[in-house]
């Protein structure tokens, strides 16, 4: 069933293939905090997440003659935003199996500064980059309210769920960030991503459970105070 | 129901996955308060959910991330720093690309299969068929198309089909004939007046029996297909590449031809002899005689004018068998020019040298009730007809010596018959004026 939403993106996108760059902006704006908040969690890195983006908004204009009316706009916006970012681990994939490579070489000659990609000092426009801007916001948005532990707690927990989300498999990271971070259901998952509800569901246990078992410090309860005998 | 299996490793994960479910509120109606009966009776299970909750809060409380301003502004420089926005519509170019290596392909296969079947050439729908014949209504003037009235393919001669084909008369029309060379849009045309009769014996050999052809434009076909000939009752004409015109006269006395570009071999039928009649040539052909020598289809002639010692008088006449265009004296560039000669006057111990002066643009002089614009731009001259004009000399000899004057005249214009375009070397006859006693 369509909603008013999905009527006004099919006019968009008839307006796109007209080659109509208005309709193009109002589908740019209308899905881009989404996206981006999906690279981000993907990749945990601003620039990525910018890259990813733009690339993908790149293929809706060029693949817009492409679109068929049966599939939701919203859905085949994501698959062509997953395919970019499987694009992109693809291509990570090898950059790190040369990075290795090179690695190796440079601490067999005695440079023992050589750094994996997995290092936040390896890239300047990588982590380092995003956990400067991060404080910066943090900063900005809660001025006063929050004390040094506090943020330094909030701080220890991100740092967790972001090496635990870099730790899953990239599927599950993206079903469970689609899941948890975007409030998407199943079925939508199912059909942006054009896999049976079934390997959604799956996905997101086993994600989960790596996850929580991964966050375990921060999940499970405090012991309870031992009750004080009554007076 | 909810799926009860709780073994590691099943395909859904059981019963963990129906918590995380539970969680999310993937759950409808009756799985929830089947869960909900099963929790009420299981602490474990209602830990592992408590956990699930709380594992969800912790990702709830994560920061929210947004993206930097100007995204859309860097997305629109980069497509068109990488060209994406060319093209009125996305993606047009690529589909572009795609379909022209399609068509590359296809053309490939194409070839190939042309190749594999022994070189064989696109065939005509039939044969005989050697081009097309398009009618007109008859031009009342020259170089005029009035409307079209029928088009028909143009058939080669074939006395024994039943009827006869191949054997045209104009009657009424003008007629338009479209002859392929072979080679890619590039066709041999001609324009037939009206009342004529004719046919094609070959692709490249045309019996005219009637009438004229008004322009026969003809472009090389291949090397085996020769010259395109015209036979008439009176010779045959022979061309490589040019442009002519073709007549058969009313009497059918005789056979005019005109040659406007390239040239053309023009044959007696009653003699072996043979002209090279080359652009801005005619000649005319009977039965039992010998073809004139080609002649110029206009003649330049000067003279003085009657009662006046320096005014000459200019005459270019067409003496051809078509209308002529020809320029007329006031023009941009030197149209008629006069060559100027003289010898400097014998005496005993010296040689007589002759002097040429350079050629100067003469000046029309109009004669009572001309004016100036009837000397200027272009004017068609039809056979017989006349282009006069008078000039004072006098500005050239005022301060020349006594002596024997020689003066030329040469026209420069280009020649516009109806059947193309031509430029020879006209030039009047040599007038002496002496001004020894003056």
């Amino acid at each position: 069933m369509s909603t008013a939403s999905d009527n006004q993106d099919l006019k968009l996108m008839a307006a796109i293939k007209r080659g109509d760059s208005d309709a193009f902006e109002q589908l740019f704006y209308k899905y881009y905090r989404r996206l981006y908040a999906l690279f981000y969690r993907l990749a945990w890195d601003d620039g990525r997440a910018e890259d990813l983006l733009q690339e993908t908004f790149m293929r809706v204009w060029r693949g817009a003659l492409t679109y068929k009316d049966d599939l939701k706009v919203s859905s085949w916006v994501y698959r062509i935003g997953r395919n970019c970012w499987i694009d992109l681990e693809a291509r990570r994939k090898s950059v790190r199996r040369a990075v290795d490579i090179e690695s190796d070489a440079a601490l067999d000659s005695g440079r023992v500064d050589a750094l994996s990609e997995n290092d936040p000092r390896a890239t300047t426009s990588g982590r380092y980059a995003a956990v400067k801007t991060l404080n910066i916001i943090d900063t900005i948005a809660n001025p006063a309210e929050e004390g040094p532990d506090n943020r330094a707690a909030r701080r220890e927990v991100e740092e967790g769920v972001r090496t635990g989300l870099l730790d899953l498999d990239p599927m599950h990271r993206l079903v469970l960030v689609m899941s948890f971070y975007q409030g998407m259901t199943y079925s939508e998952i199912s059909e942006a991503l054009e896999i049976p509800t079934g390997t959604v569901k799956s996905r997101v246990y086993y994600a989960e459970r790596k996850l929580r078992e991964r966050l375990k410090k921060f999940v499970q309860p405090a012991p309870q105070p031992a009750p004080e005998a009554a007076p | 129901m909810i799926d009860e299996d709780t073994r590691p490793g099943s395909p859904q994960g059981g019963m963990g996955a129906v918590l995380v479910s539970y969680a999310l509120g993937e759950l409808d109606a009756g799985e929830q308060s089947a869960l909900e009966s099963r929790l009420q009776q299981a602490p474990a299970l209602q830990r592992e959910l408590e956990e699930i909750r709380r594992h969800l809060k912790l990702h709830q409380d994560v920061r929210k991330v947004a993206p930097r301003r100007g995204s859309y502004e860097r997305l629109r420089a980069r497509m068109k720093r990488e060209g994406s926005l060319e093209g009125a519509v996305p993606g047009a170019h690529c589909m572009a690309r795609r379909s022209f290596v399609a068509a590359a392909v296809f053309g490939l296969v194409a070839v190939a299969l042309l190749a594999l079947l022994g070189g064989a050439q696109p065939s005509q729908s039939r044969p005989d068929q050697i081009g097309q014949i398009v009618y007109h209504n008859p031009s009342l003037t020259l170089g005029q198309k009035r409307s079209e009235v029928a088009r028909n393919e143009l058939l080669l001669y074939n006395p024994d089909a039943r009827p006869p084909q191949g054997e045209y008369d104009t009657s009424a029309y003008d007629a338009f004939l479209w002859l392929p060379t072979g080679q890619a849009n590039t066709y041999s045309s001609l324009e037939i007046v009206q009342n004529s009769a004719f046919r094609f014996t070959a692709a490249r050999t045309m019996e005219l029996q009637r009438g004229g052809i008004r322009r026969l434009d003809v472009r090389p076909g291949s090397i085996v297909d020769g010259s395109f000939t015209v036979r008439t009752p009176h010779g045959r004409i022979e061309v490589d590449e040019g442009a002519l015109a073709v007549t058969v006269t009313r009497d059918g006395a005789r056979t005019q031809v005109t040659v406007s570009e390239g040239s053309a071999r023009v044959f007696g039928a009653d003699s072996d002899s043979v002209f090279q009649v080359t652009a801005g040539f005619c000649t005319s052909i009977e039965r039992g005689k010998l073809p004139d020598p080609p002649r110029p289809l206009l003649q330049l002639l000067v003279g003085q004018k009657p009662g006046s010692e320096f005014e000459l008088e200019a005459t270019l006449v067409n003496t051809g068998f078509v209308p002529v265009k020809i320029a007329r004296a006031y023009a941009r560039v030197p149209v008629y020019l006069l060559h100027v000669a003289y010898t400097a006057e014998y005496e005993p111990g010296t040689l007589p040298e002759n002097t040429t002066l350079p050629p100067v643009q003469v000046t029309p002089k109009p004669e009572v009730g001309e004016t100036a614009a009837d000397h200027r731009g272009e004017t068609w001259l039809e056979p017989g007809k006349a282009y006069r004009f008078t000039f004072d000399v006098s500005p050239v000899l005022i301060n020349a010596p006594r002596v024997e004057f020689w003066l030329r005249l040469e026209y420069r214009g280009d020649l516009y018959a109806p059947s193309g375009q031509a430029r020879s070397m006209i030039h009047s006859r040599n007038l002496r004026i002496d001004m020894r006693n003056r």
